[in-house]
């Protein structure tokens, strides 16, 4: 029955994400929960990371090659490459728990949750067409800002209701890693 | 609840699902964005200018039904922003302001519109498209002198709401407040130290943390949140 439960879970979070509704996959509700149980947020958070950690990741491998400022080549590289970690660990934690990797591959399927989360597509085709120059570095600035900016919205959403400590552990370093990548790109366009 | 019991709601659930994934996205604006440039209030919250509350994680979610002249909107969440004396910085400029906005999500854009007062003093048409992944309106305040706060609104085309984002400007000339202290720059790394964020490590810079020594393997510049421990992209632990 429990494997019914967290199947219907499951569906949930593949048709809306399953906010409205209390759905507890990794406890039962009359004990405290165990050590290593989660909860939906927590499923919910790494299956909308995943999708968004790879646009940052394609944008930063991006700017690590074609930005003309070094200092914004050098955080776009380190970007590019703590995200690829980040993305294996919380694949990772989503496999041990049985849970897909990939809710839904497309990324407006979360317009539900305002859509915040991810970056549409168009615009890092669009990135992708400016030449090399101050036009691209500032669009790049631009864009991946606006992108942390959904990824602190997102992990603060863990923290505030997850029930995973890995997961909860690895949202805090989110939220604090790219409040000051925001500060950071904040300088860096005020050149 | 018995098992039974709670596996007919989430059945009911499951069932309700596809039609809140229609309703939801009418119910919920999806799309969050301020004035990055020249720093709006919430920028200056964001960027650490100035110390702020919750609006310094989400700068880009000023939300609020239309018609508001509030830095706020009117979004009970973010009412400090609306506080004219919170040390907000403000920023020096000529008679024409280029305004740039970030965006987190693009939705639907009825029009922007720039206030002083309750004059509004520009307005770019939004023709019901998502807006460019960077957007810039050029503002002529050449009727304005002397410090002013410009309010602009994003109004939404496909719900009753708007984003709200006041900058605050000493136009044309005179002497503005002063910059803004925070944001330093980053130093470079005593050798072999212990680290610290804010420190712009180079590859093959070796610094300890906790117990351990760790080798930089790539250009960055340290921030909380990328410790060498929960970094290996990184930093080699040796």
């Amino acid at each position: 029955m429990r494997r019914l439960a967290a199947v219907l879970a499951g569906l949930l979070l593949l048709a809306g994400c399953g906010t409205p509704f209390t759905a507890t996959t990794g406890g039962a509700e009359s004990a405290p929960p165990l050590p290593g149980t989660f909860n939906d947020t927590d499923v919910m958070f790494l299956q909308m990371m995943v999708p968004s950690h790879e646009q940052g990741v394609e944008m930063a491998r991006l700017a690590a090659q074609r930005a003309t400022d070094a200092d914004v080549r050098d955080l776009a590289a380190a970007v590019e490459l703590t995200q690829q970690d980040e993305i294996a660990d919380m694949a990772g934690r989503l496999r041990a728990w049985n849970q897909p990797v990939a809710a839904d591959p497309n990324p407006r399927a979360h317009t539900g949750h305002g859509g915040m989360h991810a970056t549409d597509p168009a615009f890092i085709e669009t990135l992708r067409r400016i030449p090399a120059g101050p036009e691209f570095d500032r669009n790049f600035l631009n864009l991946l800002t606006g992108h942390q900016h959904g990824a602190v919205e997102l992990a603060r959403m863990e923290t505030g209701r997850g029930e995973d400590t890995g997961a909860r552990d690895l949202a805090e370093r989110i939220v604090a890693s790219r409040t000051a990548q925001i500060k950071q790109m904040a300088r860096l366009l005020a050149r | 609840m018995s098992l039974k019991r709670r596996l007919a709601v989430l059945g009911a659930a499951v069932g309700l699902a596809p039609l809140l994934v229609v309703v939801l996205p009418a119910a919920t604006a999806g799309a969050h964005g301020y004035i990055s440039s020249p720093p709006s209030r919430q920028a200056q919250c964001a960027q650490g200018t100035v110390s702020c509350g919750d609006i310094k994680y989400e700068p880009q979610s000023v939300e609020a039904p239309k018609g508001s002249r509030l830095c706020s909107g009117g979004n009970p969440r973010f009412t400090e922003l609306d506080d004219n004396n919170h040390g907000w910085h403000v920023n020096a400029v000529g008679s024409t302001v280029t305004f740039t906005w970030t965006f987190t999500a693009r939705h639907a854009t009825t029009n922007y519109e720039y206030y002083i007062g309750n004059t509004r003093v520009a307005e770019f048409a939004g023709n019901g498209q998502q807006p460019p992944p960077t957007l810039s309106h050029t503002v002529d305040l050449s009727g304005y002198s002397g410090q002013q706060k410009l309010l602009a609104v994003w109004n939404i085309a496909d719900t009753a709401n708007a984003f709200y984002t006041c900058v605050d400007l000493q136009i044309g000339g005179g002497s503005p407040s002063e910059p803004p202290p925070n944001n330093p720059p980053p130093t470079n790394p005593p050798a072999g130290g212990t680290w610290a964020a804010g420190t712009a490590y180079q590859a093959g810079n070796t610094v300890t943390y906790g117990s351990t020594t760790y080798r930089c393997l790539q250009n960055h510049t340290a921030l909380p949140g990328w410790e060498p421990s929960s970094t290996p992209a990184l930093w080699q632990a040796l």
